[in-house]
């Protein structure tokens, strides 16, 4: 009788200790699919991974439409990995989690299961080293379940495994695993990616635009990118900070299909804790703004009502621009008003798409100005940051024809070959860009006195030259501010008048009129 | 006779070079000259002794007359002629020039250093009424400045 009473109390005690416990241990075997312990969601499972031919395997039932947040504990001296698999139709490996690490801990924040279906946690060797067993050292896995939201559905790998991502509806994903062993991209190996599409349908043939933003998260130098219908990639997002987000705006959607967008980061950094949310949007263009891609001239947008408002997303990039002009011929100011302290640059592009020049003579936040183009045909112009820059904001860019124009320099003309013919015995001109020479040809049937009359630059100064036949100074003169200095010199029929900016200011110009007597 | 015979087939062969006009009996020799028309001075400035294409360098004089700069010649090769016309009134004049070559380095005309100059770079001529007077500058390799002076004729 004292036996059973005192069997019964230590029986008694064994249940409390038992019962108290806040863990399971594995039971083996369950090295096979078919041995697979069932796991108890938010329960830690302890485990050993005895032999260098054991791997154990757990199974997971979905009751309803959910998230699995896998986390096992490392190993000392050995790399651990998860293999997650799903059972349909016989069994698909859906992830490899495997920092190719000793003694590191795996962790997927976000498995997508699916109401009724099976999964399985496969707890194995890693890739790395050669395997050894630990029959003292314990792995400690926890599988958390959390209601699905409206997050993105791993595995979304690739694009052919896309979560649909509805305009205008947040969804949320993690940087999480930090190796994706079943990338096998050479120029990305390994690299975790998230996949979302979506798709347009337009009901006109006007294109639309498509804004896709992404929230920052802490410890991650995310990577943005938007690919069309053609997996072709139309455009980028990567500030190169850490934590901070990225964005695409104002891509110009022309067709119907399903456009892709993929989230990664860089140097395989994980953040299984805090998720990044992103959002697409799609609205109606406007021509008088910017569409993008026009990151390079084959895709340059064309300017509509002469002018255009754009934005530089990050520094390096640039925005294309085409000019169609009415007539033929013609003379045109272009002028860049960045929005805020922004340091942009225009690049000017002829109708072969060969660049004629680049102005940046403003520092940040001023304009930029080309007081006087001379083109034939249409032309390009580029906007752009400093490459390795920050500069990034919005601007508006505006072309605007200049009429009755007469006896002005025809930009470009900084050298002989481009010279402006002067035939009026006046002529006028601007400087254009820092550094700028113009370059004026004068040719008379016969030798010639000259009295050159100059009339300098409001707010600038210039240097004014006068040549031989060949191109060669022969007298040189300064005209500060708006100042007047008279030259004489003898033009021996043919000579050049070679005007220099010794002090920018490109509002205001310069004026020469010319005498001449035998 | 035959000094008469003599006298005359000079003074028809004098004709063919200067003017001639007779009086009577009497032949008298005269020059034409050309009358001023624009200009009644002209420079011609050249290095005739340059054989040497190295040496031959783009220049141009610069022409003071008075001590008041008048203007410049044309600019060619150091050995070529280079010509500068004015017109002045008559009288006694100071003509200076000063030699600029190029410095294609630069793309430029500079003044030749003054040690290089011609020397001398200055001379005194006069200017009667009616004639062209037309001063010839040599300047040989050593910079010696040689001036020789005419009346334009017809």
């Amino acid at each position: 009788m004292i036996v059973k009473r005192i069997l019964f109390i230590l029986l008694c005690i064994f249940m409390l200790v038992s019962c108290g416990k806040d863990y399971v241990s594995e039971q083996e075997p369950n090295d096979l699919f078919n041995q697979a312990m069932d796991i108890q969601f938010d329960k830690e499972i302890r485990g050993f991974l005895q032999k260098t031919t054991d791997r154990d395997i757990y199974r997971i039932i979905a009751d309803t439409d959910s998230v699995a947040d896998i986390n096992v504990t490392g190993v000392k001296g050995i790399n651990i990995a998860i293999r997650l698999w799903e059972e349909k139709d016989g069994r698909t490996l859906l992830k490899v989690i495997d920092d190719v690490r000793k003694s590191s801990p795996e962790r997927f924040a976000n498995l997508f299961m699916k109401t009724g279906m099976t999964y399985y946690a496969e707890i194995t060797y890693g890739e790395k080293d050669s395997k050894k067993a630990s029959a003292q050292d314990y792995y400690s896995l926890t599988i958390k379940k959390r209601d699905a939201g409206n997050d993105e559905i791993e595995p979304n790998d690739m694009f052919e495994q896309a979560t649909i991502l509805i305009p205008g509806t947040e969804i949320s994903g993690y940087f999480s695993p930090s190796y994706n062993r079943s990338n096998e991209n050479k120029d990305t190996l390994h690299r975790e990616e998230d996949w979302f599409e979506i798709t347009v349908d337009m009901e006109t043939e006007t294109p639309v635009l498509m804004d896709v933003f992404m929230t920052g998260v802490q410890g991650i130098n995310s990577e943005l990118y938007l690919f069309g219908p053609d997996k072709q990639e139309i455009s980028k997002s990567d500030n190169g900070q850490r934590g901070s987000g990225e964005e695409i705006r104002g891509i110009g959607i022309k067709k119907s299909g399903r456009y892709y967008v993929m989230v990664t980061c860089k140097n395989y950094e994980a953040n299984h804790d805090d998720p990044y949310y992103l959002t697409a949007v799609i609205r109606e263009s406007d021509s008088s703004k910017e569409m993008e891609p026009n990151g390079d001239i084959e895709s340059a947008n064309i300017i509509i009502n002469n002018h255009v408002g754009g934005e530089i997303s990050n520094g390096g990039d640039a925005d294309f621009y085409c000019y169609k002009p009415i007539d033929e011929f013609g003379i045109y100011r272009i002028l860049l008003e960045p929005a805020g302290d922004d340091d942009f640059s225009v690049g000017i592009y002829d109708a072969k798409k060969v660049k004629i020049t680049e102005i940046n003579n403003s520092g940040a936040g001023a304009g930029e100005t080309f007081p006087n183009l001379k083109m034939t045909d249409q032309f390009y112009l580029s906007v752009s940051s400093r490459i390795g820059g920050e500069g990034k904001g919005k601007y508006n860019l505006t072309v605007t024809p200049l009429q009755n124009i007469e006896d002005m320099e025809l930009e470009p003309n900084d050298n002989k070959g481009e010279a402006t013919k002067i035939t009026n015995g006046r002529i006028a001109g601007f400087i254009s860009h820092k550094g700028d020479k113009d370059f004026f040809l004068m040719d008379y049937e016969m030798r010639v006195n000259a009295l050159f009359d100059i009339t300098g630059v409001k707010g600038g100064d210039i240097k004014v030259s006068i040549t031989d036949p060949l191109g060669y100074i022969i007298k040189t003169e300064q005209v500060r501010g708006a100042g007047n200095v008279k030259i004489k010199e003898m033009i021996e029929k043919r000579g050049y008048l070679i005007v220099e900016s010794l002090n920018d200011n490109y509002e205001n110009p310069y004026k020469i009129r010319i005498k001449v007597a035998e | 006779m035959t000094r008469q015979c003599i006298f005359i087939a000079t003074a028809l062969l004098v004709s063919f070079i200067s003017g001639c006009r007779e009086t009577g009996d009497n032949i008298v020799i005269i020059d034409r000259y050309k009358s001023p028309h624009g200009y009644n001075v002209q420079l011609i400035a050249h290095s005739p002794g340059i054989d040497d294409p190295s040496l031959d360098r783009r220049c141009y004089y610069k022409v003071f007359i008075n001590k008041m700069e008048e203007g410049r010649t044309e600019t060619a090769l150091d050995s070529q002629k280079k010509y500068f016309k004015m017109s002045l009134p008559p009288n006694r004049h100071l003509l200076r020039v000063e030699k600029w070559v190029l410095d294609e380095k630069n793309e430029k005309y500079v003044k030749l250093n003054n040690i290089d100059q011609p020397k001398p770079g200055f001379i005194y001529f006069d200017v009667p009424e009616n004639r062209i007077v037309t001063i010839e500058l040599k300047v040989n390799r050593d910079g010696k400045a040689e001036y020789s002076m005419s009346h334009e004729k017809e």
